[in-house]
């Protein structure tokens, strides 16, 4: 292996890993904004405690998105500085507008959410979970403004080896930009409807003390995911149509059709020269699992919503089992989308501008080895401890809160001095 | 336009010093001066609201380095590389160690976690240390004779770390329950002038060592920056002394970025001719002119919010 493979490979381990968190923060933030809602308006307690328990969850997997994602923004400059050097008027602009935008008043209104929790009016502090999420969903337009750019360059020209921006309402308007974010936000809802779905499920075959407020979750999970589930469908089957006229070898390699394929390289042979222009065949395979798999679930969905009747979903119990086994799919599914996506770009990486090895820094392969074995401990660590506090807390319930919890009741008044009587939760 | 990014820039990169300075302080003296569970909790409490708000400034710093100044992110991301991967990996495991302490109950887990913690800060404050320094050689022009981890780099990192923690403890002592707030207070009181003490030498030698040879107009000013400084940590530990914890944390805020200012005296020009073609510049300053205001009225109703000194019905988290 080379260093630009490794380079390569840490950052699809840093992607991957740093957009697992992400969709599933993407759609669980709509379960908990709703819940929220529903309290302030109804004044519910039983939708306050679904409020913390799925916001503790949330919050917990925020954090690993974020220190997952610090590592993606500076390894740009640090493992692909030719794509920074050619690029940088034009892709950097789209990500610092992403960390201004959105990521800044995001990560400010989350703090104060989490620990203004019962200090701050109660709509005020409804506002700020709005906030949250409505910069969350912005944040993902940015970063898949920028990304559609290297699908798909537009509103630049070229100058000496490096892009200038000549028209940024033509990045923004990106045709591989619109479809692809609604497919990736409709992922995310499939997410985070199977994530409250199959933690409910788990609850309930566990019988769970908290009735009301599981089969509350349950009900709203199962009818978010159709919601989800059927745009994904759509907007995949839309992008098809725009990626056969902007990136005809990626189609020719995800349908491992031969002859397309034969075809195109041929076509692009003619435009750039001799080369391999077609991305690795073996994208087709994460296209098919992504697209059978979502057809499945699309059949599943429905099943479940005539379910909802009755309640057979909690009395069948058979049904519970099938949710807690759908918890881990649609994180496949996003990966193998994402694959899909960033693979079947090769070997460009601002297609049909700048090569992928064009893109990477001048890396001895030993510097780049050590990068990449730091940063694969590093988040490796990372995932597991995320799945080990996310499985407890959702095994523990909703009596437990940690969201709101006063100092004094965490730990007892603050005039005792006796440590290991302190530690409390 | 390049001249407003340049201000961007540095407004960024201070913001983030000054504020997430106080996190990596507190975080390096969460062990040491908490005794109690309690007491540690509350510390982390005590910076807990804040963390999230001012990191973000430096993701923000990266963003603009990035969108603004393309060229200079290329070469100093990727001259200093063996320098800036370790200091992204401390600030992951640093970041980690306050997401995850609080969430099991264990002794053992927390007081674990909370070495990682102090660790973690302390380190975190040498690299920026380090950063600043090898900075100061790339924009001053010295040469070979200031490797990336040389005894240069060193003697910054150490005066970052005294800097760090005493901005750190005068934040403690603003937020935190009267009593616990005087026994900081202590520390305080010891760790100041050290800061101002190594602040000062490393002002010096920075002017003296031949670290700035294309920049002897900027010796001056540079010194000037530094010496200012210096006395800052003297001026906040006057201040705590009369109770005034408010503006001492003020006073330690203007040590953190004193660095930052001899940075500016010698290395904007540089930063200036790496910025991006003027049409990305416009878009991004566009943007930036309207969302930058609203981000600081979030910013301030955050600190209006958790003004107060933690108490028994503070909300925990971390």
């Amino acid at each position: 292996m080379d260093a630009v493979e490794i380079s390569r490979l840490q950052f699809a381990v840093t992607g991957s890993v740093h957009y697992l968190f992400v969709t599933l923060s993407l759609g669980l933030v709509l379960f908990v904004v709703a819940f929220q809602t529903l309290w302030t308006i109804r004044k519910n307690p039983a939708y306050e405690r679904m409020t913390k328990f799925w916001g503790r969850l949330y919050v917990i997997n925020y954090g690993a998105g974020i220190i997952g994602g610090l590592v993606m923004e500076f390894q740009f400059g640090l493992n692909w500085s030719g794509l920074v050097h050619a690029t940088g008027n034009v892709f950097g602009g789209l990500i610092a507008i992403e960390t201004l935008v959105a990521f800044f008043i995001e990560a400010t209104f989350l703090g104060m959410w989490i620990f203004g929790w019962g200090r701050i009016p109660r709509v005020l502090h409804l506002g700020l979970i709005w906030v949250v999420a409505a910069t969350a969903y912005v944040s993902a337009y940015w970063i898949l403004a920028a990304n559609a750019f290297l699908q798909h360059p537009v509103g630049y020209e070229m100058r000496d080896g490096v892009a200038f921006l000549t028209d940024f309402s033509a990045l923004l308007r990106n045709p591989n930009l619109v479809d692809a974010l609604l497919h990736i936000v409709s992922a995310a809802v499939v997410t985070g409807a199977l994530f409250v779905a199959g933690v409910s499920a788990w609850q309930f075959l566990r019988r769970t003390p908290d009735v009301a407020e599981f089969r509350r979750s349950l009900r709203f999970a199962v009818v978010a995911l159709p919601l989800g589930v059927y745009p994904a469908i759509h907007f995949g089957f839309l992008q098809e149509v725009v990626i056969e006229q902007s990136q005809p070898a990626k189609l020719a390699a995800i349908y491992a059709d031969p002859e397309r394929s034969l075809r195109v390289q041929r076509e692009l042979a003619a435009q750039f020269g001799p080369g391999d222009w077609i991305p690795p065949d073996w994208v087709s395979v994460p296209y098919q699992i992504m697209m059978q798999t979502t057809f499945g679930l699309a059949l599943v969905s429905i099943t479940l919503l005539v379910l909802l009747t009755r309640d057979w979903l909690v009395r069948l119990r058979v049904p519970l089992y099938v949710l807690v086994g759908l918890i881990p799919v649609p994180f496949v599914l996003v990966v193998c989308g994402w694959l899909v996506r960033e693979v079947g770009r090769q070997p460009w990486a601002v297609y049909g501008l700048l090569s992928t090895t064009d893109a990477a820094s001048p890396l001895s392969t030993g510097a780049a080895a050590a990068s990449f074995a730091g940063f694969s401990v590093l988040l490796g660590g990372l995932v597991l401890l995320n799945v080990t506090l996310l499985w407890r807390f959702a095994r523990r319930g909703i009596e437990d809160d940690a969201l709101g919890m006063p100092l004094g009741a965490a730990l007892g008044p603050s005039t005792s001095d006796d440590d290991t009587l302190l530690v409390g939760r | 336009m390049d001249l407003f990014f340049v201000l961007v820039l540095g407004l960024l990169f201070g913001g983030y010093l000054v504020l997430d300075g106080f996190d990596i302080g507190s975080g390096m003296l969460v062990r040491p001066l908490g005794r109690t569970e309690w007491e540690r909790r509350a510390m982390i409490t005590a910076f807990g609201p804040f963390l999230l708000a001012n990191e973000v400034w430096l993701v923000a710093t990266g963003g603009v380095l990035f969108g603004a100044f393309p060229l200079l992110e290329k070469e100093m991301l990727g001259e200093l590389r063996a320098l800036v991967w370790p200091l992204l990996v401390v600030w992951m495991v640093r970041d980690v160690a306050v997401w995850s302490r609080s969430r099991l109950p264990g002794v053992r887990w927390r007081g674990w976690w909370d070495v990682v913690l102090a660790v973690s800060s302390t380190v975190f404050a040498a690299g920026w240390g380090m950063l600043i320094a090898n900075l100061l050689v790339r924009f001053g022009g010295g040469g070979a004779d200031f490797p990336v981890y040389g005894w240069f780099s060193l003697l910054w990192a150490v005066t970052m770390v005294a800097v760090f923690a005493g901005h750190g403890a005068v934040f403690l002592t603003t937020r935190l329950p009267q009593v616990l707030a005087a026994a900081v207070a202590v520390t305080a009181r010891r760790v100041l002038p050290a800061g101002a003490g190594l602040l000062t030498v490393a002002t010096v030698v920075t002017v003296v060592a031949g670290v700035l040879p294309q920049r002897t107009g900027a010796l001056v000013p540079a010194a000037l920056a530094g010496l200012v400084a210096s006395a800052a940590p003297l001026a906040a530990r006057a201040l705590l002394d009369k109770g005034r914890s408010g503006p001492a944390l003020a006073m330690t805020a203007g040590a953190v970025v004193g660095p930052l200012l001899v940075l500016a005296t010698t290395g904007a020009d540089s930063v200036r001719t790496a910025a991006a073609d003027m049409a990305s510049l416009s878009a991004l300053g566009g943007i930036t002119a309207v969302v930058l205001p609203v981000v600081m009225i979030g910013q301030v109703y955050l600190w209006w919010v958790f003004r107060h000194r933690v108490d028994d019905r503070s909300v925990v988290f971390f």
